[in-house]
């Protein structure tokens, strides 16, 4: 069973613009634009849509944005912007749901800002040396 | 060989025991505001009454802000003996607490807090009493831009527990009408500020203002002093600012006392400009993107205000969402900026 996805809340903040959905991480300080062929292909994975089946069906028609929105897809993960939902099993994609995302745009540019990281940097409670502990750091020697 | 130190302890008690330095230490200023005499200031038309073990803040808050209108509904306690301070060693070393840390240990306790480890500086806030309570290791310890702007944080605390955010953003207004002028330092807001209140435009402020979000947003000053350097200040001839420079070598002066009629109480803000220092021959304004709007308005206003910055985010999100936003590129003339301002506040973007 593919799981479906969600938001990483509370550690992941969401605003609603219409256009653009921005994300804030709050435990890295990062912060990213979701807006176009992205927006549309992450509004239908948190609607329960299988994020492989979908980049897999955008391939039918376009196999390099098909590519783009899988890797698109990992970077989300990497930056723990989105998590899956146990036990809830995700739909697979339909070819005109694919047609919706490419009607919006074929580009999956993923827009990561990290000028607010170092505020938020050094959290002693998840970044610690595992033997050590806090303060030390885990690439502190 | 050293064995690596036993932190996890320190690790395990250390939230629990943020909270609780920072709630015995606001206990201890409530009592001694009870019986220490206090400056009343009016912010953003809130009283705040404000105690010092020294006097020092007090002197560059009282010619800041209105005479208050009412008994102090916060109260601020800054504390230079370092009494408070000599419970901390019991916490650890916290040269590498990081903020978002702080905030988390302190929201155990409904508190903010901000800390400067470098100068051993504490920032408390509870908003359920509404008593700040600032900590230096002495008078003298306070940071360079404190005298520009006094207790940013707890200020910015107190505003908070009224439903106000301050923002890191310029204003400029037309009557009851303005904008924001949002942006990193150095992006133009200063400069585009002073070229509009020497051409007869009003402001609530160059570098912070306290914004109501709902139901539309509106702007008030949270300081009255503009800063500018000499060059700013000859570009829109300005003259006979003599003050001495400031930590960043700025001339600081009251724009009540160069421009009186240009220091207004409140604008309600019709858009956000982002402005952009584009050496034009006209000022021109383009869409911008309410993703660009925010960027410009909420990391530096997180960077500058600690405590809840999900809050601040949010807070800054429901003014993006509220206001349409444009690129302001910039001409080199003052008179010009300004009067592209004017005619944008008076009659919109067509």
């Amino acid at each position: 069973m593919t799981t479906s996805f969600e938001l990483n809340t509370p550690d992941v903040m969401a605003e609603d613009f219409d256009a653009d959905l921005v994300l804030l991480n709050l435990r890295s300080g990062e912060y990213f634009n979701v807006t176009g062929a992205p927006r549309a292909f992450l509004d239908m994975v948190l609607d329960g849509i299988c994020p492989a089946s979908l980049s897999a069906q955008i391939s039918q028609t376009n196999p390099e944005a098909g590519t783009e929105a899988a890797h698109y897809f990992e970077n989300m993960q990497k930056h723990t912007l989105v998590r899956p939902v146990e036990g809830s099993a995700a739909l697979d994609a339909t070819s005109t749901q694919a047609a919706a995302v490419l009607a919006i745009g074929a580009s999956f540019p993923f827009e990561c800002f990290d000028d607010l990281s170092d505020l938020l940097a050094a959290d002693p409670i998840h970044d610690v040396a595992p033997e050590a502990g806090w303060p030390v750091m885990p690439d502190a020697g | 060989m050293m064995s690596p130190p036993k932190r996890a302890g320190l690790l395990c008690l250390m939230p629990d025991s943020l909270a609780a330095f920072a709630t015995s230490a606001l206990d201890r200023a409530e009592k001694a505001l009870e019986t220490a005499a206090q400056t009343r200031i009016c912010v953003a038309g809130v009283t705040v009454g404000i105690a010092e073990t020294t006097p020092k803040v007090v002197h560059w808050l009282s010619g800041q802000f209105d005479p208050p209108a009412a008994s102090p509904s916060a109260r601020i306690y800054c504390d230079y003996s370092g009494a408070y301070l000599a419970e901390l060693p019991a916490l650890g070393d916290l040269s590498e607490l990081s903020p978002l840390a702080l905030d988390e240990a302190l929201a155990q306790a409904g508190l903010f807090g901000s800390f400067d480890a470098g100068q051993n500086r504490w920032d408390l806030f509870d908003p359920a009493r509404n008593i700040g309570l600032r900590l230096l290791p002495h008078p003298e310890a306070y940071p360079e831009w404190e005298p520009t702007a006094p207790l940013a944080n707890l200020l910015g605390w107190v505003m908070r527990a009224k439903g106000r955010m301050v923002m890191h953003a310029a204003s400029l207004s037309l009557g009851s009408k303005g904008i924001l002028l949002a942006g990193p330092g150095g992006a133009g807001k200063s400069g585009t500020t002073l070229a509009g209140v020497a051409n007869g435009l009003q402001s609530v402020g160059d570098d912070y203002c306290v914004v109501s979000p709902a139901p539309s947003p509106v702007a008030r000053p949270l300081y009255r002093m503009m800063k500018q350097d000499s060059q700013g200040l000859a570009r829109v001839e300005i003259k006979g600012v003599e003050s001495p420079l400031n930590w960043q070598g700025k001339h600081v002066f009251d724009l009540r006392e160069v421009f009186p009629e240009a220091a207004v109480d409140m604008a309600n803000i019709k858009a956000i400009l982002l402005p952009k220092v584009s050496h034009l021959k006209r000022s021109g304004l383009t869409p911008a993107s309410a993703f660009e709007a925010l960027q410009a308005l909420a990391p530096s206003t997180m960077l500058q205000l600690g405590g809840d910055r999900s809050a601040t985010f949010k807070a800054c999100a429901e003014v993006v969402r509220a206001v349409p936003a444009f690129h302001l590129h910039l001409s080199e003339d003052p008179r010009e900026i300004a009067a592209s301002i004017r005619d944008f506040i008076q009659e919109g973007r067509s």
